[in-house]
Formats: C-alpha cells, sequence, structure tokens
C-alpha cells in the first residue's frame, strides 16, 4: 500500500528501495562513527559535566 | 617537557576568565515547576474523584470534568514538566559552555511570558475556550503567545551556545537544540487554525488529516518535551548527583540520533484500526517497536552510570529518585511499542491501560527525575544542606506508593473493561450489551486510583516543605563564580578528525542536521496524507453540518465530551454489534477539528443519531441519572436555560467556507435563519415528546440537533 502511495506521489518504483537503504546507511554509518571515536576524546566529553566541580573547588 | 607545561600553564592562567553564572533564572523555573506541580497534581486528584462522583461539578460549567481534565493534562505538561526543563536547562547550560546565559532580559521575558501563557491557560480551559485537540488545546491567540516566546527561549540558549567558552557540546545540550526545534515545527504544523472570533478558531485540517497531523503532535509532545529534554537533564544531572561520568559517551551519542530518526515516525499508533489509511497505520507500529532499542540503550546508560555507586543509592534519595525514574521510563519505553502493536492496541486503545501507561511516564519518570533534580539543585542554589534527608526518603517512599497504588488499579481497569468490551455470550450476542455496565465494574478501581493521586500529592507537598526549610536555612547565591579559558576562535583541526566532532562544535550546524532528520518522518507521513485525494474517498451522501448542528458541535468541542467519548467505531465485531456501521473515513471529511477522542469512559458517540428520541436527550443533560441510573456522566442543567450566541454564527459558516466545506453561495448570511428554523423543528417535537418548557433558543437544541445527526448520513434512507 506504502509503495503504491510512493507511485502517485512520482512514480518511482523504487523510492521504497532507497528510503529502505537512507535509513540502513544512516545506522551502519553511526554505528562506525561511534566504533571508531577516539577513546580519549568520549572520556574528555564524559567528564565536561564533572569539570565545574572541580574547577570550583 | 617540564618547562613547555609550565610555559602552557601560565599561558593558561594568563587567558583565564573570571564570570558569572545567573542563578536567579534557574531559582525563578525551579519555583514555577514546585508550584505549578502542586498545582497540576490537585487537578489531578480532583478529576480522579469527579471521574466516578459527578456531582463534584457542583452543577457548574466551569468545574465540569470536560473542562478540567484539560487544564489537569496541559498543567502536568507544560507548567510543571515545561518549567522543570526550564529550570534543568538554564542551569546546565550555563555550566557546560562556561559562561552566563546570553541575555538576563530573554531569560526574563521568557519566564513571565511562559507564567502567562500558563495563567491564560487555565483561565480559557475553565470558560471552555479550546480548540478540542489534546494537548494543544489552546486558542489562537495563545498560540502566538507560546510561538513568540518558545523562540526568545531559543535564541537565549542558541546566543548561550555561540559564546560558549567550552568548544565541545556536551550530549544534554544537543538533546535541548533537537527537542527545541522538534517542538517549534510541530507547534506550528498542528496549530494551523482558521479564527473566527478573537478566542476561537477552527483547524484548518479535517477528519483523517487533522487527525494525523493531531497526533503527529500528540506523539511527539511526548517524545520532545516529556522525554528529550528530561533525557537532557538526565545526562547532565544523573552524572553530577552520583559525582561520576556518563557510563558510555558512544551509546548517548547513538541514544541522540536514533531517537531523534525514529521517534518522528510512530505518531499513528494512536491512529490503529481507525479510519487512518492502512500504510499509515503500519509505518506507527513499525517505527515504535524500532524505539525500544534507543530507548533502552538510554536507560542502561543512565542505570549503568551508577556501576560501582549502588551502595550509595542506598543511602542517598537524590539517587533513589533518579533510579526509580530512569527505570520508569525504560518500563513506559517498552509498554509504549507493546501497546503500538495493533493485536494488543485492539484490546487497550479507549481504556484506563493508557491512562496507566502515561502516568507510569509522567509521575515515575517526569515527576521523580525533576524531584531528585530539586532536591540536588536547591542546596547548591542556596549553598547549604538539604534541610532533612530523612523527609526527602520519606517523599521518595510515599512517591513510589502513590505511583503503585496510581497505575495498577488502572491497568486492572484498563484490562476488565477491554475484555468486558468484546466478550460474546455462547449464543453470539453481547455479554455487555449495556456500556454502563463495563463502568460500574471498575468504580472500585477508580477509588483506589484517586487514593493513589492523593498519596502521591503528599509526598510532593512534603517535598515543598523540605525545600521551603533548606532554602531558609541559606543564603541564595544569585551569581556564582566561575573561571574559564576561553578557546581561540581559529580552530586546528586535529588529524584524523570525523564528522561527529565537527557537528559537535558546531551548533548551528547541529540545529540544521537535526531539523532535517526529523523533517523527513514528518514529510513522509503527513504530505502525501494531505496531497493524496485516494487517501480519502469522499462519500456523496456526507452533507457538510447545518448552522444549528455546527453550533452544537462546538459545544460539544467546548465541554470536553471528546474527553470521554470516542467518534470513531473500530471495524471489529465487537464494536459493529455495540455501535453499529463501524466508521469511513469520508465521514469526518467537514470535522474542522475531527472528533474521534482517546478514551471512551462513556460510550462512542458516532452513529449516536437517531438512536433515541430528542427527550432522551433532554433528559439526559439535564442530568444523566434521571436516565441511566448509576452513571458517572457529569449533569449539564445549565445548557436547558443558557441562551444560543446566534450573532457569531455567520462567522462560523463563513470560516467553514473559506476552508473549504460546500456551503452555497453567501450562505453564512441566511444561516442564522436557517438555525432558528431548525430549533424550532426540534422545539415543538420535544414538546410533542411531553417536554415542557422548552425554550427554543436554548443551547441544549443546538447539541440535541448535533448528536441526532452524528452518523446518519450513511445510512440507508
Amino acid at each position: 500500500m506504502f509503495k503504491d502511495i510512493l507511485k502517485s506521489v512520482n512514480g518511482y518504483d523504487n523510492w521504497s528501495i532507497i528510503s529502505m537503504l537512507i535509513f540502513f546507511l544512516f545506522f551502519v554509518g553511526l554505528i562506525i562513527y561511534v566504533w571508531k571515536l577516539d577513546k580519549n576524546f568520549s572520556n574528555y566529553m564524559s567528564s565536561l559535566p564533572l569539570e565545574n566541580e572541580e574547577n570550583s573547588k | 617537557m617540564a618547562e613547555h607545561s609550565t610555559a602552557s600553564s601560565n599561558e593558561y592562567q594568563a587567558n583565564l576568565e573570571t564570570f558569572y553564572y545567573d542563578n536567579g533564572i534557574v531559582k525563578l523555573f525551579a519555583m514555577a515547576t514546585v508550584v505549578w506541580g502542586i498545582a497540576a497534581f490537585l487537578y489531578g486528584v480532583y478529576v480522579a474523584f469527579a471521574i466516578f462522583m459527578p456531582q463534584l461539578n457542583f452543577g457548574s460549567e466551569f468545574l465540569t470534568f470536560g473542562r478540567i481534565r484539560p487544564i489537569h493534562t496541559n498543567a502536568a505538561i507544560f507548567a510543571f514538566v515545561g518549567n522543570g526543563i526550564f529550570m534543568g536547562v538554564y542551569y546546565s547550560l550555563q555550566r557546560l559552555c562556561k559562561t552566563r546565559m546570553f541575555s538576563d532580559m530573554l531569560g526574563k521575558l521568557h519566564f513571565w511570558g511562559w507564567q502567562l501563557i500558563i495563567a491564560s491557560a487555565a483561565i480559557t480551559f475553565h470558560a471552555g475556550i479550546t480548540t478540542g485537540k489534546e494537548y494543544a488545546e489552546l486558542e489562537w491567540p495563545i498560540d502566538i503567545l507560546i510561538a513568540i516566546v518558545w523562540i526568545i527561549f531559543g535564541l537565549n540558549m542558541f546566543m548561550t551556545i555561540l559564546k560558549r567558552r567550552e568548544r565541545h557540546l556536551y550530549v544534554a545540550i544537543w538533546f535541548y537544540i533537537a527537542s527545541w526545534v522538534t517542538i517549534t515545527v510541530l507547534h506550528v504544523v498542528n496549530s494551523m487554525e482558521l479564527p473566527y472570533t478573537w478566542l476561537h478558531s477552527y483547524s484548518v485540517y479535517a477528519g483523517v488529516q487533522d487527525a494525523l497531523v493531531q497526533w503527529w503532535y500528540g506523539h511527539n509532545a511526548v517524545a520532545f518535551f516529556l522525554t528529550t529534554p528530561y533525557l537532557g537533564l538526565m545526562y547532565y544531572f544523573l552524572p553530577k548527583a552520583a559525582n561520576r561520568p556518563v557510563y558510555s559517551y558512544k551509546l548517548s551519542i547513538i541514544h541522540f540520533w536514533s531517537l531523534l530518526f525514529i521517534y518522528i515516525w510512530a505518531g499513528p499508533h494512536h491512529l490503529l484500526y481507525t479510519s487512518l489509511p492502512d500504510w499509515a497505520q503500519s509505518l506507527g507500529t513499525v517505527f515504535s517497536i524500532m524505539l525500544i532499542a534507543p530507548s533502552w540503550g538510554g536507560m542502561l546508560n543512565g542505570l549503568l552510570t551508577l556501576r560501582g555507586a549502588w551502595d550509595k543509592v542506598r543511602e542517598d534519595p537524590i539517587l533513589k529518585f533518579m533510579v526509580v525514574a530512569v527505570t520508569a521510563y525504560g518500563m513506559a519505553t517498552l509498554e509504549g511499542p507493546m501497546l503500538a502493536v495493533k493485536s494488543i492496541n485492539a484490546l487497550s486503545h479507549y481504556t484506563d491501560w493508557t491512562i496507566a501507561h502515561v502516568h507510569v511516564g509522567v509521575l515515575g519518570w517526569n515527576g521523580f527525575l525533576t524531584f531528585g533534580v530539586l532536591y540536588w539543585l536547591i542546596p547548591k542554589l542556596w549553598n547549604t544542606k538539604l534541610y532533612s534527608k530523612k523527609l526527602a526518603n520519606a517523599h521518595f517512599w510515599i512517591g513510589t506508593l502513590g505511583i503503585l497504588t496510581y497505575v495498577i488499579p488502572m491497568y486492572i481497569a484498563g484490562v476488565t473493561q477491554g475484555l468486558m468490551w468484546k466478550q460474546f455470550t455462547p449464543e453470539g450476542v453481547l455479554q455487555y450489551p449495556n456500556f454502563l455496565e463495563t463502568v460500574t465494574q471498575i468504580l472500585p478501581m477508580y477509588m483506589i486510583r484517586a487514593t493513589g493521586g492523593t498519596i502521591y500529592l503528599v509526598g510532593a507537598c512534603l517535598m515543598v516543605y523540605n525545600l521551603v526549610k533548606t532554602a531558609k536555612q541559606g543564603s541564595f547565591v544569585k551569581n556564582e563564580k566561575d573561571q574559564a579559558t576561553p578557546f581561540p576562535f581559529q580552530y586546528i583541526k586535529e588529524t584524523g578528525e570525523r564528522q561527529h566532532r565537527w557537528l559537535e562544535r558546531k551548533p548551528m550546524a547541529m540545529l540544521f542536521v537535526a531539523t532535517i532528520v526529523i523533517a523527513i518522518g514528518g514529510a513522509v507521513e503527513i504530505i502525501p496524507m494531505i496531497l493524496i485525494k485516494s487517501n480519502v474517498p469522499t462519500i456523496a451522501s456526507v452533507k457538510p453540518y447545518t448552522p444549528l448542528e455546527l453550533y452544537g458541535r462546538d459545544m460539544y468541542i467546548r465541554e470536553g465530551c471528546y474527553t470521554c467519548h470516542s467518534q470513531m467505531v473500530r471495524p471489529f465485531r465487537s464494536e459493529t454489534e455495540r455501535y453499529r456501521e463501524y466508521s469511513k473515513v469520508g465521514e469526518f471529511v467537514y470535522d474542522h477539528p475531527f472528533q474521534w477522542g482517546s478514551k471512551r469512559t462513556g460510550p462512542d458517540l458516532h452513529r449516536e443519531g437517531g438512536k433515541y428520541n430528542n427527550s432522551w436527550h433532554y433528559w439526559h443533560m439535564n442530568n444523566p441519572r434521571d436516565i441511566s441510573p448509576g452513571s458517572i456522566m457529569p449533569a449539564f442543567p445549565w445548557l436547558l436555560t443558557k441562551e444560543m450566541d446566534i450573532q457569531s454564527v455567520s462567522a462560523k459558516i463563513a470560516a467553514m467556507m473559506t476552508l473549504g466545506v460546500p456551503y452555497p453561495v453567501g450562505y453564512d448570511k441566511v444561516a442564522p435563519q436557517d438555525l432558528k428554523t431548525q430549533a424550532k423543528l426540534i422545539a415543538t417535537q420535544l414538546v410533542a415528546e411531553g417536554v415542557t418548557d422548552v425554550k427554543e433558543s436554548a443551547e441544549i437544541i443546538a447539541l440535541i440537533a448535533y448528536l441526532q445527526r452524528l452518523g446518519t448520513d450513511i445510512k440507508a434512507k
């Protein structure tokens, strides 16, 4: 049914495939990015809220 | 090596800037969230009692359930949680950006503007001035005010981010940015309405389109008002309270982007088995189920932040509140997708199961997180210790007991009533054909629920006492000193820097990407629904409402009938047996706004037309218990005497014509006369049925006309 709707929008058959790919690749990309994230950087980022405490002491 | 580090340390010292955080604005919002929280709980307790004691409206239209219930829901969402969001954002944003807020003045304008909106909401809802769209009931002038205040907040937030001294944006800030942009889009799209007086308007969308836009909004108001800003608060205040970094920063990145990407699609799960096209329903279900993954990722990230610190949780009431809050978030976000599965929804929808579900979210997640933050924040702001840890612990246990006493009976009530609606006898007829039977069955559960709400309120009052005492024993730190080094304007890109780190440095790019991500889901659902005619098959026999019926329909909205009655017969045998023909999408094409409802405290009304005679409705509205002994519907005796405002009729019809309802050209001029003619006819019928003292110009006549019209267009003549 959804395919029919897309067809009637612009006649492209492979819209649903493309949207599926975009969706899939978005998450694959996100996971690869997170996987490769520099550990020091992520440690630095996660300690950001706590830094204030140290500064004010 | 040592020399080098001394040199850079000296340089660091030389650039160090001293500045002050503005705690004044945080204090204002903290006080507002406490005050409005108590008000929201009080209204909640009141409606919880009024639902089984209809006489609690004291014969006053201003205190009737249909008008009070929206005050409760709006107060809980926009006043209690809303001020809670701003409290947390104004505190954490300054510290995460290492700068004072951009403008104290904008902060004050934001604060007083928001309180003005809340006060106008309370007044207009009591007066019955409403658009009739759940959680978006505010009328158009207040909608405009919301937009202005929201932009002031956004401006203050973005300018603060731009003048920050910390280059990278912590994950909490992404949640704030995404929430701001999404709420902006939702509010603008769903509030598209055509004013016909300075306090009244009609939704520009009709029927199924209005329903889709409304629940795209309604669902994402939950997502981007009750959830994502509070996740931002969780990512800031939970590590602060536990004094340890968030468990996994990487997980928080995944949590953020997947919530943003998936949440916006899930709205149609509020409309399963309705007349919404099937493809949209399926989309809602699929994306709802996918939501479990990021939601639970976020919950685990919160809980695992406490790894190795669980001994602290035993001692510290703040952490206790936060742990239960995060757990409630996990429970509600597992239950939500379950309820979005069609077979479960078939049972749960329109019952108290939904009410239980949302209260796990608001009382547990939002309520307990707010309480935890307040217990942590108030001693900090007043530079003192919490007045009584014991009282805070007592609040924790009382609050938890309150939640359980609230939600457990609601689950029982929901499942019981849902099953009773569907129960057939071996002979194949409904076992409980009288709707009222299924209501009286669950009244004890309503009574326990009201007790649960009261217990929760008592706990919150303990908190108020504790916080006031805490503030009194300390002294308020209006401007809090801190030091930081500004980062150089030119950023030297580190080798191997990846996309997301670039994004974390650029708030405007983050805003832009976040907008694109949320726009995709909204566009895919809404654009085809509005553009494609074949989604709404027209039915030739469906005609616009007569002026009198339209007047009655506006009364139906004014009195909040939709808070207890649906107008959507789902295609189940149990519903077609009870209510007759299931609802067709083409029947709603002139419904600005749609009135499908979301809860059946009373029966569905879509096929109400012609079911009873006029005098039945007349006496039933005067006092439902005269007609149906044991009914819990409030009485509306004032409708029998209140005069219709015939002046407004031309404007109503003209507005409908502008929206494309096919009345003949110039009909708005003759509409008042038509209204009077039809009113006269109904009054004559009432007299013939034995009613004395009928006033032709009384509002009850219009309401009867509307109720008798409902669902009759497709009846075989």
